[in-house]
C-alpha cells in the first residue's frame, strides 16, 4: 500500500503544470470584463435614477406638474413654491415624432423587405442590401444636416411657418430609421422557412396571398421587433432632431410649428445649467424619462422575442 | 377583385414603395456627394477652421475623430474580447449570468445622449478630466461595448465545438484552447465587426458634445509629446470631432461659408464610413482566405 | 452513487460475464473496472470492465448508441466538460486511478491522445497544427520544432505529401490528409495510448486504407483503442475486439476468436448482420 502511494506520487500524471493557474487567471480576467460591462450599466442606471429623482425629492418638484404642466421654467417657482417643471411639451414632442416616424418608416421598410426577399431577391441581395447596410451606418448628424438644408426650406416653401417643427423632425427620423428597420425586417422575413412558402404556392395561392397569409403572418413578431427597435432609435435620437425641430418649449398646434423633444432640450440645456441646481436636476429628470422609455422598448422587444421562441 | 388582380396591384405597390425609398436614399447620398465633394481639397482636410472668415478647414476635427476612434478601440476592444470570451466559453445558465446579459442588452439600447450625460457626470466632473479626448473615448467605449461584446461572442460561438475538443484532447487547458485556437480562428469575424463598429464611433456626436467637448484648442502638429498642452496627442485636451463640428456650425457657426464647410465635412464623414465598410469587407475576406476557409 | 433513482435499469438477461481469452496478455497499460457513464439519468455505459494490452489495437464495435464512443471519451476524461455527465467506477492508466484527486487532467490527455470522427485541423498552417502541442509544452526552439513536426508527419505517413507546403493552411488539405494530420498532431504530444473515434468514417476508401495501414504501423509503439462501425476494418486492424450493446460489453477477446467463434449468439448476429 505504502509502496503504491509512493509510486503514484512519482507518476507523471501527478505532475503539476501552470495550466491550472493560467486557467483560473484567464477565467477570472474575462469574468472581470463581464462584470465591468454590467457594472457600468448599473452605474449609469443608478446615477440617472438618483439625479433624475432628486428634482422631486430634493427640490420638491411635483410629479403631476412634470407630466401634465406645459410650462418649463425650472429656475422659477410657482404660487405653491414648487419649481415650474411642466415637461409635457417635450414628452408630447418625443412621442409624436417617434409615433409618426414609425407609421411612415414601418410600412415602407416592410414593403422594401418583402420586395427584396420575395419579388426581386437577386437585385435585393446584390444592390439594395449593401446600400441599406451602408445607410445604417450613416451618422445621425448627417441626417440632421440634410434635414436642415433640404427638408426645412422645402417645408417652409410649402406650408406657413419657418419649416422647423415636428413635420421636419419626423421626415428626418423616418429616413434615418428606415435602413435599420428594413434590414431587421428583411432578417425576419428571410427567416420564414422556404417550405412554408412553397406549400402555400403549391395550394394555388397567388404570390401576394402567399406573402400575406404565410410570410407576413409568420414573420409578424420579427417585424414588430424591427419597428419597435426603430422607434427606440427615433425616441433616443438627439442631434438630428434638435437641428430641425425648432426648439420651442410649447405644445405646437400644428406639425409645422417649432416644438421640442426630450432629447433636444437635453442637448440644448445641459451646457447652460450648473450641476446640483434645480434647473440641472430637472434636466436629469428628463434624462430619466428617456432612460425609462428605452427600458420600456427593450422589455417589449424581449417579450415579443420570448413569445416568438415559445 | 380577383386574386390575380390583387397580386398585380400589390406587386405594383411594392415597386412604388421601393422606388420611393431608392429615390430618397439615392437623393440623400447624391446631395451629400454633389454638394460636398467639390469642397474637398487638401487644404480643407488639413487646415484648422476659421471663426469669422471664409476658407477654414477641418484638419484638427478630422484628426480628433481618428484619435478618438483609436483611443476608444484601445479601451473597448480588450474589455469586449474578455467579456465575449467569458460569455461564449465559460458562462453557464445561471441567474447572475442572465442578469448580466440583461444589463448588457440595456446598455446597448440606451440613447447615446444618456451615455454622454453619464460620461459628463462621471468622467468630466467626478474624475476631473474635464472636456477631453479621454472623457470622450471612455464615453464612446461604454456606448459601444455591448455591440463589441456581441461581435466577439458571436464570432467565438461560430467556431465549431469540435475545435475546442481537439484542443482539450491535446492536453490544452480551456484557456489555452481559447487563446491559441479559438480566438485566432474567430479573428476574421472579430476584426470585421470591430471595423464596422468603428464607423459608428467615427460618426457619433451626441455622446461627445458633453464629454470631448465642442472646441479644439490650437494644436501644433509638429509637437508629438503627449504631455504637452499643444500636442495633438494630449489626451486631456478638449477635442471636437468631425461629426460634432457639423452639428455645431449648423447651430452657431458664424463663418460665412458655414454651409459649404458642413457640406464638405458631411461628405468627408460619409466617405470615411464608406472606407470603414469596404475595409471591413476586404480585410474579413482576406483573412478568411488566408486561413484557407474558402 | 448519489441516489438510488439514478441506478441503471438492469437488463432482463442476467449479467453476462465478460469473456477473457486464456492467452490474454497481462501487461495492460489501460484498464477500466465497472466503469459507468450517465448523461443525466440515462446510463450510456454500464459497468464496463476492459483492459487494453500494451502495443495492441483493440476495436470497440457495436450498434450506434451502444456507448462505445462515450466509453472512449471517458478514458481521457473528455466528458468532464459536459455538465450533465457523471462517471462511476475506475479507470487505471499505468496503475494510476485517473479520477483520483491530484491527477492532472491535462497530463492525462497529453499521454492519452485522441483523434475524432471528423478531421478537425486548426485554422493554422500544417506546421503550426503539429507544433501547437509541443509549443504549449515549452518547446521554443524553431529547429527542434521542425524536427518534431517532420518526425510526426512521417509517422503519420503524411510527410512526403506536405513537406513542401508546411506553411500553407491545413484547411487546404483533403479530408484524408487532414485526418492523418490530426493523428500527427496527437503523436507530437508523445502519448502512449491513442484513442481513435471512428477515424475513417468520414473518409473515402483510399484514405481509409491509408489510415488503416497507418494504424498497423503505429501499433508497434502505441496502445490503440479504436471505435469502428466497419466490421472489415475491425477485422483488418485489431488484435482484440470488444462488442458493446446497450452500454455493456457483451464479449471481449482476440479478434480472430470473436469473428470466427463468438461465444455469444448476439455477437454473432451483429457481426454476421454486418458482414452479410
Amino acid at each position: 500500500m505504502m509502496a503504491k502511494t509512493i509510486k503514484e506520487i512519482e507518476h507523471t500524471l501527478y505532475r503539476k503544470n501552470s495550466k491550472m493557474r493560467t486557467e483560473r487567471f484567464g477565467k477570472s480576467l474575462t469574468f472581470l470584463a463581464v462584470v465591468l460591462t454590467a457594472a457600468i450599466t448599473a452605474a449609469i442606471l443608478f446615477l440617472v435614477f438618483s439625479k433624475g429623482l432628486s428634482t422631486f425629492i430634493m427640490n420638491d418638484g411635483s410629479v403631476k406638474d412634470f407630466f401634465t404642466g406645459t410650462t418649463w421654467n425650472p429656475a422659477e417657482v410657482n404660487s405653491l413654491g414648487k419649481p415650474i417643471i411642466g415637461a409635457l411639451p417635450f414628452i408630447v414632442g418625443s412621442l409624436a415624432i417617434t409615433g409618426i416616424s414609425a407609421l411612415i418608416a414601418g410600412p415602407l421598410a416592410i414593403g422594401a423587405a418583402i420586395f427584396m426577399s420575395e419579388i426581386a431577391p437577386n437585385a435585393g441581395k446584390r444592390i439594395m442590401q449593401p446600400v441599406i447596410e451602408l445607410l445604417v451606418g450613416i451618422p445621425s448628424v448627417v441626417y440632421g444636416f440634410i434635414g436642415l438644408s433640404v427638408v426645412v426650406p422645402f417645408l417652409r416653401d410649402l406650408f406657413p411657418g419657418s419649416g422647423f417643427g415636428i413635420a421636419a423632425g419626423t421626415i428626418v427620423l423616418s429616413v434615418m430609421i428606415l435602413p435599420t428597420v428594413t434590414s431587421l425586417a428583411l432578417d425576419a422575413i428571410q427567416s420564414v422557412p422556404r417550405s412554408l412558402r412553397e406549400a402555400s404556392l403549391a395550394l394555388g395561392s397567388t404570390r401576394w396571398q402567399m406573402i400575406c397569409k404565410v410570410v407576413l403572418k409568420t414573420a409578424k413578431p420579427g417585424l414588430l421587433m424591427a419597428i419597435i427597435f426603430g422607434m427606440a432609435r427615433a425616441f433616443g435620437e438627439a442631434l438630428a432632431v434638435q437641428m430641425v425641430i425648432g426648439n420651442a418649449s410649447v405644445i405646437p398646434h400644428s406639425l409645422f410649428e417649432p416644438a421640442s423633444t426630450i432629447t433636444s432640450i437635453l442637448t440644448m440645456g445641459m451646457g447652460y445649467t450648473v450641476m446640483g441646481q434645480v434647473e440641472n436636476n430637472a434636466l436629469w429628470s428628463l434624462a430619466l424619462i428617456l432612460l425609462l422609455m428605452s427600458l420600456f422598448f427593450t422589455i417589449i422587444v424581449r417579450m415579443i422575442g420570448k413569445g416568438k421562441s415559445a | 377583385m380577383s386574386a390575380k388582380t390583387k397580386d398585380r396591384l400589390a406587386t405594383a405597390g411594392l415597386y412604388v414603395i421601393v422606388g420611393i425609398i431608392i429615390t430618397v436614399l439615392a437623393g440623400l447620398l447624391g446631395f451629400v456627394f454633389v454638394k460636398g465633394i467639390p469642397q474637398l481639397s487638401w487644404q480643407f482636410i488639413t487646415t484648422p477652421p476659421q471663426i469669422f472668415k471664409e476658407g477654414g478647414g477641418v484638419g484638427p476635427q478630422l484628426f480628433n475623430s481618428f484619435y478618438l476612434l483609436v483611443l476608444t478601440l484601445m479601451i473597448a476592444v480588450p474589455i469586449a474580447i474578455g467579456a465575449g470570451i467569458y460569455l461564449a466559453e465559460y458562462a453557464r445558465d445561471h441567474w447572475i449570468i442572465r442578469c448580466i446579459r440583461v444589463l448588457i442588452e440595456v446598455l446597448s439600447s440606451l440613447p447615446s445622449i444618456v451615455v454622454g450625460l453619464f460620461g459628463f457626470l462621471f468622467f468630466v466632473l467626478y474624475m476631473g478630466w474635464g472636456f477631453s479626448i479621454l472623457s470622450g473615448a471612455f464615453a464612446l467605449s461604454l456606448f459601444n461595448l455591448p455591440l463589441l461584446v456581441r461581435v466577439v461572442e458571436q464570432s467565438i460561438c461560430n467556431i465549431p465545438k469540435s475545435q475546442r475538443e481537439a484542443g482539450w484532447a491535446l492536453g490544452f487547458s480551456k484557456w489555452e484552447t481559447i487563446t491559441t485556437i479559438i480566438l485566432p480562428a474567430a479573428l476574421p469575424g472579430i476584426v470585421t465587426g470591430v471595423i464596422l463598429a468603428s464607423g459608428r464611433v467615427f460618426g457619433e456626436a451626441a455622446a461627445l458634445i458633453y464629454t470631448a467637448g465642442m472646441s479644439t484648442p490650437i494644436i501644433d502638429f509638429t509637437n508629438w509629446n503627449p504631455l504637452s498642452p499643444t500636442s495633438p496627442l494630449n489626451p486631456f485636451r478638449p477635442a471636437e470631432t468631425l461629426a460634432v463640428h457639423i452639428w455645431k456650425i449648423n447651430g452657431e457657426g458664424i463663418m460665412p461659408d458655414a454651409a459649404a464647410i458642413s457640406d464638405g465635412a458631411a461628405a468627408l464623414l460619409i466617405i470615411s464610413i464608406l472606407f470603414f465598410n469596404f475595409t471591413s469587407r476586404f480585410i474579413g475576406n482576406w483573412m478568411f482566405k488566408k486561413m484557407g476557409a474558402n | 452513487m448519489q441516489s438510488v433513482a439514478l441506478q441503471p435499469v438492469k437488463m432482463k438477461t442476467n449479467r453476462i460475464k465478460v469473456v477473457d481469452s486464456p492467452d490474454f496478455p497481462r501487461s495492460s497499460v489501460l484498464q477500466t473496472t465497472d466503469l459507468s457513464v450517465y448523461y443525466g439519468e440515462h446510463c450510456a455505459v454500464n459497468e464496463v470492465s476492459l483492459s487494453f494490452p500494451k502495443q495492441s489495437v483493440t476495436a470497440l464495435i457495436g450498434p450506434s448508441g451502444c456507448g462505445k464512443s462515450t466509453f472512449l471519451r471517458s478514458i481521457n476524461r473528455m466528458n468532464d466538460d459536459i455538465d450533465s455527465c457523471r462517471t462511476e467506477g475506475k479507470i487505471y492508466y499505468e496503475g494510476v486511478d485517473l479520477h483520483s484527486l491530484n491527477v492532472n487532467v491535462h497530463e492525462i490527455r497529453k499521454q492519452i491522445g485522441m483523434v475524432f470522427q471528423r478531421p478537425v485541423p486548426f485554422a493554422k498552417s500544417i506546421f503550426k497544427n503539429v507544433a501547437a502541442g509541443p509549443m504549449r509544452y515549452g518547446v521554443k526552439d524553431k529547429r527542434e520544432l521542425l524536427g518534431i513536426v517532420e518526425e510526426n508527419l512521417k509517422k503519420a505517413a503524411l510527410w512526403e505529401e506536405v513537406k513542401d507546403q508546411l506553411h500553407t493552411s491545413a484547411l487546404r488539405l483533403s479530408g484524408g490528409q487532414q485526418q492523418r494530420l490530426c493523428i500527427a498532431r496527437a503523436l507530437a504530444m508523445q502519448p502512449s495510448v491513442l484513442l481513435l473515434d471512428e477515424p475513417a468514417s468520414a473518409l473515402d476508401p483510399v484514405s481509409t486504407a491509408k489510415i488503416e495501414e497507418l494504424i498497423s504501423q503505429l501499433k508497434k509503439d502505441y496502445t490503440i483503442v479504436i471505435v469502428t462501425h466497419n466490421m472489415q476494418q475491425a477485422a483488418r486492424v485489431s488484435d482484440e475486439v470488444a462488442y458493446f450493446y446497450m452500454g455493456r460489453v457483451i464479449e471481449h477477446g482476440p479478434t480472430e476468436q470473436i469473428f470466427n467463434h463468438p461465444h455469444h449468439e448476439q455477437t454473432a448476429h451483429y457481426i454476421n448482420g454486418r458482414i452479410g
